[in-house]
This record gives C-alpha cells, sequence and structure tokens, in this order.
C-alpha cells in the first residue's frame, strides 16, 4: 500500500513537471517569443519535444491513477533500478532541480539579449573568421597575390581615413577583390556592393554582409551603409561614439555573439542603451583597440521597435543571392 | 492511518502544493508585480542562458532515451555483441562511425550508450563511442563547415582529431582497464537479473515498459542536464569574457585555457563551432581545435551525466587522458599539416 502510494505522487509530481515544461514551451510560442531563446531552424525540435513531454505527461498521470487503484500489482516493477528514491531530501532536491527553470521561465520577463549579454560576451567590431587577402592598392595597378597569413590586419592607419579609392581608369575590380577558394562568395558579393551607391544591410545575411564589408574595408571608404540594430556602448568609448549591433546566433543563446559596426555622431548622447535604430552612415576607418575597424560617420538616425525576431543568423544559401532580390 | 503514513504524507501534499503555486503564478504573472526586483539585468541574462539551453537540449536528451529505452525492451541482451567485431581497433572506427547514424549531442548519447554496453557492446567501443559521436556525425559537420567557411582545415581537422582521439582512448581502455567501472548503484542498469523472467512478453506490455523506462531516464539524466546548464548559464551571464581572454594566450597556455574554457561552457556540439569562429582572431587554429574537440566529449554537463554512469575513477581517467591527447594532437596537427 505504502509502496503504491509513494509511487503515485511520484507519478503526480513528474506528470506536474512535464506538464509544465510543454505548457511552458507552448505559452512562449503564444506570446511569440520563442525566438528569444532558440534560433528558427532549431523551434521545430522544441516543439516535437513539447508535445513529447505532454503525452509522457499524460502518461504518468494514467499511470498515477493506475498505482492508486492497485490494479497493477500482478505486473512486474521494471527491474533496472530506475524506482525513485525512498530518501525524502533527496527528492525534494532532485525535483526542485526541474522546478528551477521553470520558476525562472514563468516569473522572470523575457528579454532581448542586448547590451548586458553583449558586454559580458565581448563585441566583435571586426570580423576576423573569413580569411583576410592581402589588402589591395588604393589605386589598383597590377593582380594582388593572396596571402594565406591570418596575422592581424596591417594597422598602418592612425586616425580615420576618409579618402575614397580614385582613380582616373575604371578600377578593375578582381583586382579590388582578390580572394581565395574560400573568400570566393565574399569577393562576388563585394563587387556587387562596389556597384552600389547605398548598402542596405539585411537582416537575411547579416553576418555575411558586414563580412563582405569588413575584409574589403577599403573598397568601400566613403559608400554609404544603412544598418539596424541596437545601440551598445562601451566604457572606454568616447561620447559621439557608440556600435550598431545584432546578436548572431547558430543555435540557442549560449552560442550567440554580438557583431556590429562603430558609428559616430554628435548626438549619441541621445541615444540610450539598447535602443533600436536604423542608422545611415559613411564607412571609413578607425584604430580601436589595437584593430583597424569599420567608423560609420552618422548621416541619419532612427529610432524604431525591435523586430520580432531581433536576433541574426548564419545564412547557408548562396550569398550573392542576397542581393539580387 | 497511522502515525508513519501522516508524517509521510503531508510534506508530499505542501509540496505539490507549492509546484501548483508556481503554475498558477506562471498563467497569471501579473501576480508577482514586482518589476523592479527581476529586473536585474545579469538576472536577466541569467534566465535567458538558462532557459535558452535547457529548451536546447530537452529535444535530444528525449530522444536519447526513447532510443535507449526502444532499445532496452525490444533488443535482445548480448545482441549487439555479434555485430561489433573483435578486433578492437575496427570495433572502435565501427563505433565512431556510429556517430553519424546517431546525431544526438552529448546528453542524448550517453543513455544510449549506458543501454548498448548493457546490451553487450564492450566498455571500450562504448566509450570510443560516446566520444567521438558528439563529433562525428552530419550536423556538427555542417555547423562547423558553416561557421568556418574559409578554413574548411579546420572542419577536416576537427572530424579526424575527434577519431583519432576515441581510438587512442579506447585502445588504451581495452588494453588497461580490466575492472568493470560501471557504477552498481540502484541506478545502472542490471545485466543478467533473475527478476527478467516476470517480464510481461505481451507487444503492449513492453511498449509500456520502454515509456516508464523512458520516462524514469530522463528524470535521471535530466537533473544532471539541469544542473550542468545551470553551472554554465551562470558563467555565461556573470563572468565577462574578457576577464577569460586575458589569460590564455601563450602557444601551449591557449589549449589550456581553450579546454578549461570548453568545459564550463559546456556548449552543445552542434553550437560550438560558432562560438569558436568568433576567436579566430586571437586564438591560434590549433587551440581552437582543442576546443572543438574537447568540448563535445567533456564538459560540466557530460562529468554530471558520467559520474552517475560510471565509477569515479573511471571518469577522472577518461578527463585526464582528454586533457593530454586533445591538446597534444592539435598541436601535432599544427605542425604536421598546417
Amino acid at each position: 500500500m505504502e509502496e503504491h502510494r509513494h509511487l503515485t505522487v511520484h507519478h503526480m509530481i513528474r506528470a506536474i513537471i512535464l506538464a509544465g515544461f510543454s505548457f511552458y514551451v507552448v505559452h512562449l510560442v503564444k506570446i511569440d517569443k520563442l525566438q528569444y531563446y532558440i534560433a528558427p531552424r532549431m523551434m521545430p525540435y522544441i516543439k516535437y519535444s513539447a508535445v513529447a513531454m505532454f503525452l509522457l505527461a499524460a502518461y504518468y498521470v494514467y499511470l498515477a491513477l493506475q498505482s492508486s487503484n492497485h490494479k497493477h500489482h500482478h505486473e512486474a516493477e521494471c527491474d533496472c533500478g530506475h524506482e525513485p528514491t525512498r530518501s525524502w531530501p533527496k527528492n525534494m532536491m532532485i525535483y526542485s532541480v526541474f522546478l528551477l527553470p521553470l520558476l525562472f521561465g514563468f516569473a522572470f520577463p523575457d528579454k532581448i539579449m542586448g547590451s548586458d549579454a553583449a558586454s559580458v560576451k565581448g563585441m566583435n567590431l571586426t570580423v576576423k573568421n573569413v580569411q583576410q587577402p592581402s589588402k589591395p592598392e588604393p589605386i589598383p595597378i597590377s593582380s594582388e597575390e593572396v596571402t594565406t597569413d591570418l596575422s592581424k590586419p596591417e594597422t598602418e592607419d592612425s586616425g580615420t581615413v576618409t579618402s575614397a579609392p580614385g582613380s582616373t581608369s575604371p578600377p578593375n575590380l578582381d583586382d579590388l577583390f582578390p580572394y581565395d577558394e574560400y573568400s570566393k562568395d565574399f569577393a562576388d558579393l563585394g563587387k556587387i556592393f562596389y556597384g552600389e551607391d547605398v548598402i542596405a544591410i539585411k537582416e537575411d545575411g547579416f553576418l555575411e554582409y558586414i563580412s563582405t564589408i569588413d575584409l574589403y574595408r577599403h573598397n568601400f571608404i566613403g559608400k554609404t551603409v544603412v544598418i539596424s540594430g541596437f545601440v551598445y556602448r562601451e566604457d572606454d568609448m568616447a561620447s559621439n561614439q557608440f556600435v550598431v549591433s545584432r546578436m548572431a546566433m547558430s543555435c540557442c543563446t549560449a552560442d550567440a555573439e554580438p557583431y556590429g559596426f562603430m558609428a559616430e555622431w554628435n548626438k549619441a548622447a541621445d541615444l540610450g542603451k539598447d535602443t533600436w535604430v536604423t542608422l545611415t552612415g559613411v564607412i571609413g576607418l578607425k584604430k580601436y583597440k589595437g584593430n583597424e575597424i569599420i567608423v560609420l560617420d552618422t548621416r541619419q538616425v532612427t529610432t524604431i521597435h525591435a523586430p520580432k525576431d531581433p536576433y541574426v543568423y548564419p545564412y547557408f544559401g548562396d550569398i550573392t543571392q542576397l542581393e539580387k532580390k | 492511518m497511522n502515525q508513519k503514513s501522516i508524517l509521510h504524507w503531508r510534506p508530499e501534499i505542501t509540496y505539490i502544493i507549492a509546484i501548483a503555486l508556481v503554475v498558477a503564478i506562471g498563467l497569471h504573472p501579473e501576480w508577482l508585480s514586482t518589476d523592479v526586483i527581476f529586473n536585474s539585468s545579469r538576472i536577466s541574462t541569467f534566465k535567458t542562458m538558462l532557459i535558452s539551453i535547457v529548451l536546447e537540449t530537452l529535444p535530444f536528451l528525449l530522444l536519447g532515451v526513447v532510443i535507449s529505452s526502444l532499445m532496452h525492451v525490444f533488443i535482445p541482451e548480448a545482441w549487439i555483441r555479434r555485430f561489433i567485431p573483435k578486433n578492437p581497433v575496427l570495433g572502435i572506427l565501427i563505433a565512431c562511425l556510429l556517430g553519424i547514424l546517431f546525431p544526438v549531442c552529448e546528453c542524448g548519447l550517453i543513455p544510449v550508450v549506458r543501454r548498448l554496453m548493457a546490451k553487450g557492446m564492450p566498455l571500450y567501443t562504448g566509450v570510443a563511442f560516446m566520444l567521438a559521436g558528439p563529433v562525428v556525425n552530419p550536423v556538427v559537420y555542417s555547423a562547423t563547415y558553416v561557421a568556418f567557411r574559409s578554413r574548411p582545415e579546420l572542419v577536416y581537422a576537427r572530424m579526424g582529431l575527434a577519431v583519432a582521439v576515441a581510438l587512442i582512448i579506447g585502445l588504451v581502455i581495452y588494453f588497461f582497464v580490466k575492472s568493470n567501472p560501471i557504477k552498481d548503484t540502484r541506478e545502472s542498469v542490471n545485466v543478467g537479473s533473475p527478476f527478467k523472467v516476470l517480464r510481461v512478453t505481451k507487444k503492449s506490455g513492453r511498449f509500456n515498459e520502454a515509456i516508464r523506462h523512458a520516462g524514469s531516464e530522463f528524470f535521471d539524466m535530466g537533473k544532471y542536464v539541469i544542473i550542468g546548464s545551470i553551472l554554465a548559464a551562470f558563467i555565461q551571464s556573470f563572468v565577462p569574457r574578457s576577464e577569460l581572454l586575458a589569460i590564455g594566450h601563450g602557444e601551449y597556455t591557449s589549449h589550456l585555457f581553450m579546454m578549461g574554457f570548453a568545459y564550463f561552457l559546456s556548449l552543445c556540439s552542434t553550437s560550438d563551432a560558432f562560438v569558436a569562429s568568433s576567436f579566430l582572431g586571437t586564438f591560434s587554429a590549433s587551440s581552437l581545435l582543442t576546443f572543438m574537440v574537447f568540448g563535445p566529449m567533456i564538459d560540466m554537463k557530460g562529468t554530471l551525466m558520467l559520474l552517475s554512469v560510471f565509477k569515479a575513477r573511471f571518469v577522472v581517467l577518461i578527463i585526464a587522458l582528454l586533457a593530454v591527447i586533445v591538446p597534444l594532437g592539435s598541436l601535432l596537427v599544427d605542425k604536421l599539416f598546417w
């Protein structure tokens, strides 16, 4: 008798916990905030597991009812050592572990990861995960050789460079965008950018856009760029400096990394931390913390609402198609 | 009702009431109007990390316990033994390739391996599978490929090194580990238990048993997964990375750092490539390789789960072997191939 009642309670608690998780996922989907935690490509799996947990919870309710009816005593208990322990404190601790995420989930508000997460993770102002081909001359003379050196870009500039690569004869695009077999996609996209007056950075392929611009940054000096993101500041930035950034996520927030461009604006102080803006600016270069990075000379700022899906994701398709739309 | 059962019941009822309260508050969050307390930024980040990590693990954990339970009920004893070749090297290589069939992250893999070993898979093969599985599968391959689009040598090196490490450790176990390291607590699987004859043989009875098993295993393993997630979320939200980065930059210390980093971050093998790629400018490629091979093989969550299956001494052995072989392997790859 004792045994059955003991098991019944365990079955009920487990049912409640499983149902709790299942409802939590449903709740997030209903308030359209699941994307705050999970990348879209992973969402189906989370939804399937919500269904599975609900079914398992229902099963536990069934078991609880069964064991409280004492009907199952002829069925052999599973003998593999999975019976829950008899120790009270142990059980409380174990189930508390499961309740903790649920508690946090329901009790705390759903917030978009912004400057706080970015300051812990470290902002990426220059995209280093693409191999840097050797920098072309501002006025291309002959084709460059591509080096496979991964050392930091040469820091020959100090201060902001604003001169555009000018030449009387039309520059040879292949010379401006040297590539090896791995950065060809970026080179192709870069060539498309080169022909545009204004580069609008889209959400789809955000990372690839800024990688391309950063990789061939010397070619884009003087070009206008439109970028949307949240405002982020580091302590040692000047009062007219901030970063327009987006959190890039691969599958969940634990792997999210913030990426963005630094911007300078005389009215920067008006923008609070984590304000969402669309910023139009002209590309220039600057040395910051030992790296040469892109800095946008701001022309226009519009505050916007945070998008429904505030994060950006790696683009799995052909990136040159992004600009052809 | 005697005295004993009253005492036995009351705390349980209180407990259930407490759970019900949580659910009720969840449905009516306006009852918790103290927005001020809950707005602390780090706590917010912690909550986001925790929920994200836990939610992301759930599908894999569920998949792992379901597969494990189905195997427990439907696959006869010692069936697996017939399929594993006697030759240890061959056996381990096959185990590594099994990872391609089971693209489950380590949380789902450990219950499966435990079950396989109960069904006759030798220890060294099981461990090799457990180590290589989280890395050598198509999901991780494509995730690494996308993160390191321009450095495919890192993708190939990751796969190759994982197989090599699994092979070496598997062989070490084959030759040197003679006693059975599986914990004989009540939680471990009882092989050849006399109660097996009582097992219900009807199809529906076996199916029922599979589900019960899955549920039990979910809670057994799940508690370690969640504890590990809490720790990882804590580190992710409260320890600024810049302070960690200041530490390990030397040619050899960077490997040490990367191992510790991978261990404490406890990232899923499908997404650690993304994090690693953000370090390309600051860390050597070979130390990133260490990060991407060591991390999926062992981390906080994994250690907890292993400790529930194996004796502590064995777990320590595995960790020690990994901590030595993985960086050595990465450095070798760096010197020889790059």
